[in-house]
């Protein structure tokens, strides 16, 4: 019966397991092809694996592109766009959450009125602003259309909000200033909470393509994102191909899926902490 | 200011002037970075839109005339632009709720701890980490009709991305995989914050299992279910980056025949590759309205279902 | 004392915030103003991947090291990809310089637009000025004609490509053909013969592959006789395009009949997936690209089978157009600083010599703008062995040079309008009287929308 009842859960597991492999079927084909010849892609017929690892396609890659110097702005863009963020959001609901003033209801309004305008569809005006204030081909330029985020103010201010009111009062009389309440008390305490908002700006900001395209037009300021599908022009040539393609996109994926599986506990214990709360 | 007479412990009167005027914009200089940004790229641009849209703008965007509602009988009679409209709709529809069913599906399936737990809820996590150019990238071989794996693994002859009939479902499939392991993470990271006991009581059999999961399970995560609505929504009615990667020829954008232009597409398509900035405009302040009709109706929704008790 | 740190703190806040965003701010990438004395930067945007990306970058690295050198001049290649000229437009109303090129490669429909932009140099300067070593009669009469607007040269030919039809001898011997098709009634004929069934019906060889798009719709109409533009004003070579020509001269029609008649074989493959590739791999017969695909297509092919490339099939047999030439040419730009624009003629006089000319025509295909290009030895001799890159340049030569795409200033929209119309004719919605109804009409209410707005 206890027998049973372990093949059953390692059966649950083993399927799981399964599961996560066909999902991630894409990722060993991308790893698979970027190992191939070009004659071994370039047919018709079914070519799971290589016959042999193959190391043309990655020569190409680093030889031809900066390949480390896009994921590398990569990583900056998406990091500091998301650190502002996490500063700048909970300074803001800090002020919404702590103060009383005049205007704050109109502020707070124009922050949860944003949330519905999709700032997708700002591209083109922001991209001449940006270009105004002569910050194209800056990683400044890339970054800063992220730096404000609604979600985040709303999100830091709902929780801010459930902080116990002795706590606060009771630092207050302690003779921590309002920037030391702040820096000392309210921030580490709710390391969960930056943590999700700072997760999820990282995903956005490293995914995003158009942006970028659109503010930096050289080499060094380009992002992995807009660097492979630049690379993928190369259609039907001899030395190009999809290989070459995949090689690159294997190159991307290593750091950050490396990234991803180290703080990945970590990102599960921020979001189980400072759950959304809509 | 009941928090500036408790830090200070004595009425505010009595303090010197320079340290009154510092409280009194003390607040606001917290919030002045992120307005500064809000206003910046977020209310100037759409006012910005919304007046130039009502104008002829030359292809340098100088004002030429007063257009009245010209820009958008064109934008609004052109049926490019409605099937645009229409195609942003399904895909809306389509990869909102079904990548995060299943990503609450793997989410369910995730939820208990076990010895290999964190093999697995890697791999539901991973696409997560994944670009979206990376991914299209992958895919667009993998559904290259002569060379690609899914016509060689399945036998089929589907042209994916150049028959009008499969193109949009092509990127539909592309955009579920990449949303899979967001919505996967944020519905298991709200999984594992319930309470123990409602995941022990998980044991029990199939029927009052279901009954659980749609009386029980479901409301207590409904939060996190809302948020990743709202976002997805946002994120998808608005989203290019597929089309313009994989269905975008020599400045035809939404190929093939416009199956799979979106509204963002065919704003990039005239703004920036053909500089028609009137239908661009026109098109954006459309989009806006669109968007938070449906954002609206998404919160209408579910405003009655959620659960804030949490 | 806590008073002094509570301002403190939160002036340290925005000094935080100017302090992160100084940290992260300008990377020295911006394009670099030439200082005195300092060598001058030509920043030179292009689109060329694969190896016709790395021929180029041979040269110019070559040049840096010889002649850049020793005028102290430095050329900066960026990759753009097809942004390049949105990305000029894009700096240009923004009045950006920084961030501009001084030359750039953009489609030969894009000329006129390029002209409106106060930066752009007027070449025909260049190109008349007695010292030049680059002038008119450096091209062909073709590609002079097709680089100019009212009668002056407007912009440099560089990489220029013509129609052919490659097709794969051996099969075409096998199926009994001992020539390529010279007209449509022939490559109706030829794709019957070519295309090959499996026992379920599936086709496995098609007998010939190209989609129908702005491009192949302008060759095929273009094609037809000397004085058929597809758009008025000689396809504004006299005077901006203001209307579709192509309907009422009746050339659209004569290909849609034909085209009808293809499609009708079953071994006429539309969709555009991998032309290259599936060429190389015989399962296509023939396909029909520009001639810049030549290099490519013989790497892939390599020997595997007798590979060669015939004139563009005229529409009906007796046509007297020739297919029109295509592809970039070079802009230059004035960004504020004379010298600039001196060092990028430089660099084009440079890139222009007939060995460079001819050097990057055998990598790619695309046709040499240099005419003397084509007497040097080692293009002869590669021409001996390779003698389907002497088609292109000899159908040029042959052709009249009025023959050419047109300047239509809304291209984006023409190639979405005419793409997405003939997809559906492919797919039998509609008859050709409304295919032309609806490309004129839409085409022509987008030219109108664009004079409307910049009168």
């Amino acid at each position: 019966m206890y027998k049973q009842k372990q093949l059953g859960r390692g059966m649950y597991q083993l399927f799981c397991v399964a599961v996560g492999l066909i999902l991630m079927a894409p990722i060993f084909y991308a790893v698979s092809i970027s190992f191939m010849r070009p004659e071994e892609i370039l047919t018709t017929d079914l070519n799971l694996l290589p016959n042999s690892l193959y190391l043309g396609n990655y020569q190409i890659a680093i030889e031809q592109t900066m390949i480390f110097r896009f994921i590398f702005n990569s990583f900056v863009v998406a990091f500091v766009a998301s650190f502002v963020r996490i500063i700048l959001a909970s300074l803001a609901a800090f002020s919404l959450a702590f103060f009383e003033y005049k205007g704050k209801k109109m502020f707070f309004y124009l922050v949860v009125g944003s949330m519905i305008i999709p700032s997708d569809l700002l591209l083109v005006q922001n991209f001449f602003t940006v270009a105004r204030m002569d910050l194209v081909n800056t990683y400044l330029g890339i970054m800063i259309v992220f730096f404000f985020n609604a979600m985040s103010v709303f999100i830091m201010r709902q929780r801010f909000l459930t902080y116990s009111k002795f706590l606060r009062e009771a630092a207050l009389v302690d003779g921590c200033g309002n920037f030391r309440f702040y820096a000392q008390i309210l921030v580490p305490s709710n390391i969960p909470v930056f943590a999700t908002v700072f997760i999820v700006s990282f995903v956005g900001v490293w995914n995003t393509f158009l942006w970028p395209l659109m503010v930096t037009n050289v080499n060094e300021m380009r992002t992995a994102q807009m660097a492979i599908t630049m690379l993928n022009i190369a259609e039907g040539s001899a030395s190009y191909g999809p290989g070459t393609v995949m090689a690159a996109a294997v190159i991307i994926l290593i750091p950050s899926i490396a990234v991803f599986v180290l703080f990945q506990k970590r990102i599960v214990g921020g979001l189980m902490t400072g759950s959304v709360k809509g | 200011m009941k928090l500036r007479k408790a830090s200070l412990g004595k009425p505010v009167s009595a303090l010197p002037l320079k340290t009154k005027i510092f409280q009194r914009v003390e607040p606001y200089l917290y919030l002045l970075p992120a307005l500064s940004m809000l206003i910046l790229f977020t209310y100037y641009p759409f006012i910005t839109n919304v007046i130039h849209s009502f104008f002829t703008v030359d292809r340098f965007r100088r004002v030429r005339a007063f257009a009245g509602l010209r820009n958008y009988s064109r934008v609004l009679t052109d049926d490019s632009f409605l099937q645009a409209v229409g195609n942003t709709f399904i895909y809306v529809l389509a990869t909102v709720p079904i990548s995060i069913v299943i990503g609450f599906a793997l989410a369910l399936l995730a939820k208990k701890k076990t010895r290999f737990s964190v093999v697995y809820e890697t791999l539901f996590a991973l696409s997560m980490a994944i670009s979206i150019a990376v991914i299209a990238m992958i895919f667009q071989l993998a559904y290259n009709p002569s060379m690609g794996a899914i016509n060689q693994l399945f036998g089929l002859s589907i042209s994916w991305l150049s028959d009008p009939s499969t193109a949009l479902l092509s990127l539909i499939i592309i955009q579920i995989w990449s949303n899979i392991g967001y919505n996967f993470l944020f519905m298991f990271s709200a999984l594992r914050a319930l309470p123990e006991d409602v995941m022990e009581s998980s044991r029990m059999d199939g029927a009052v299992r279901s009954r659980l999961l749609f009386q029980i399970i479901i409301p207590l995560v409904s939060p996190t279910l809302l948020f990743l609505l709202m976002s997805g929504i946002a994120h998808a009615m608005t989203s290019a980056s597929l089309v313009l990667i994989l269905t975008t020829t020599h400045g035809a954008t939404g190929q093939p025949g416009g199956a799979t232009e979106v509204i963002m597409s065919f704003i990039y398509g005239r703004a920036i590759m053909g500089t028609n900035f009137n239908v661009a405009y026109a098109a954006t302040t459309v989009g806006f309205v669109l968007s938070s009709i449906v954002m609206a109706l998404a919160l209408v929704l579910d405003r009655k279902k959620v659960s804030y008790d949490v | 004392m806590k008073r002094h740190m509570k301002k403190g703190a939160a002036v340290l806040t925005v000094l935080l915030f100017a302090l992160v965003i100084a940290a992260c701010g300008r990377d020295s990438a911006a394009g670099s103003a030439s200082g005195e004395g300092g060598p001058i930067e030509v920043v030179f945007w292009h689109s060329f991947s694969g190896a016709n990306g790395e021929t180029l970058e041979a040269m110019i690295e070559e040049y840096n090291q010889t002649r850049g050198a020793e005028q102290n001049i430095t050329v900066n290649l960026v990759f753009q990809g097809f942004e390049g000229t949105n990305n000029v437009i894009l700096a240009y109303q923004t009045n950006d310089t920084s961030n501009a090129p001084d030359i750039n490669v953009g489609l030969v429909s894009t000329i006129p637009n390029m002209l409106d932009l106060s930066w752009t140099v007027d070449v025909s300067e260049f190109l008349n000025n007695p010292s030049s070593s680059v002038t008119p009669a450096t091209f062909p009469a073709a590609m002079q004609r097709m680089a100019s607007v009212n009668g002056r040269m407007a912009a440099i030919p560089f990489a220029n490509s013509i129609p052919l039809l490659f097709y794969n001898a051996d099969a075409l011997r096998e199926a009994g053909f001992d020539r390529a098709p010279a007209n449509f009634d022939e490559l109706i004929e030829w794709t019957k013969a070519l295309t090959q069934v499996d026992a379920t019906g599936a086709v496995t060889r098609y007998g010939v592959n190209f989609p129908v798009m702005r491009y192949q719709m302008i060759v095929f109409t273009v094609n037809q006789n000397p004085n058929s533009f597809f758009f008025d004003n000689e396809g504004g070579r006299v005077a901006p395009v203001t209307r579709v020509t192509a309907g009422e001269d009746g050339t659209m029609a004569a290909f849609l009949t034909q085209l009808e008649r293809l499609i009708a074989t079953g071994g006429f493959k539309w969709v555009e997936d991998n032309p290259n590739q599936e060429f190389a791999q015989g399962l296509n017969a023939m396909v029909i690209r520009p001639s810049s695909h030549l290099g490519a297509v013989r790497g892939l092919v390599a020997g595997s089978f007798d590979f060669q490339t015939a004139f563009l099939p005229h529409v009906n047999a007796g046509d007297t157009g020739s297919a029109p030439l295509g592809g970039s040419c070079l802009s230059l730009f004035n960004r504020g600083d004379d010298a600039r624009v001196r060092a990028a003629w430089d660099v084009v006089e440079f890139l222009l010599r007939p060995e460079n000319s001819a050097r990057f025509s055998m990598v790619s295909g695309f046709l040499p703008v240099n005419v003397e290009a084509m007497q040097l030895p080692e293009m002869v001799a590669f021409i001996e062995e390779n003698p389907q890159f002497l088609v292109g340049v000899e159908q040029m030569l042959q052709g009249a040079p009025n023959s050419q795409e047109p300047f239509d200033i809304v291209f984006a929209d023409v190639q979405r309008i005419i793409t997405n119309t003939m997809l559906e004719f492919k797919n039998g919605n509609l008859t050709v009287e409304q295919v032309i109804e609806r490309i004129v009409r839409d085409v022509n209410r987008e030219l109108d929308d664009w004079h409307a707005a910049n009168f």
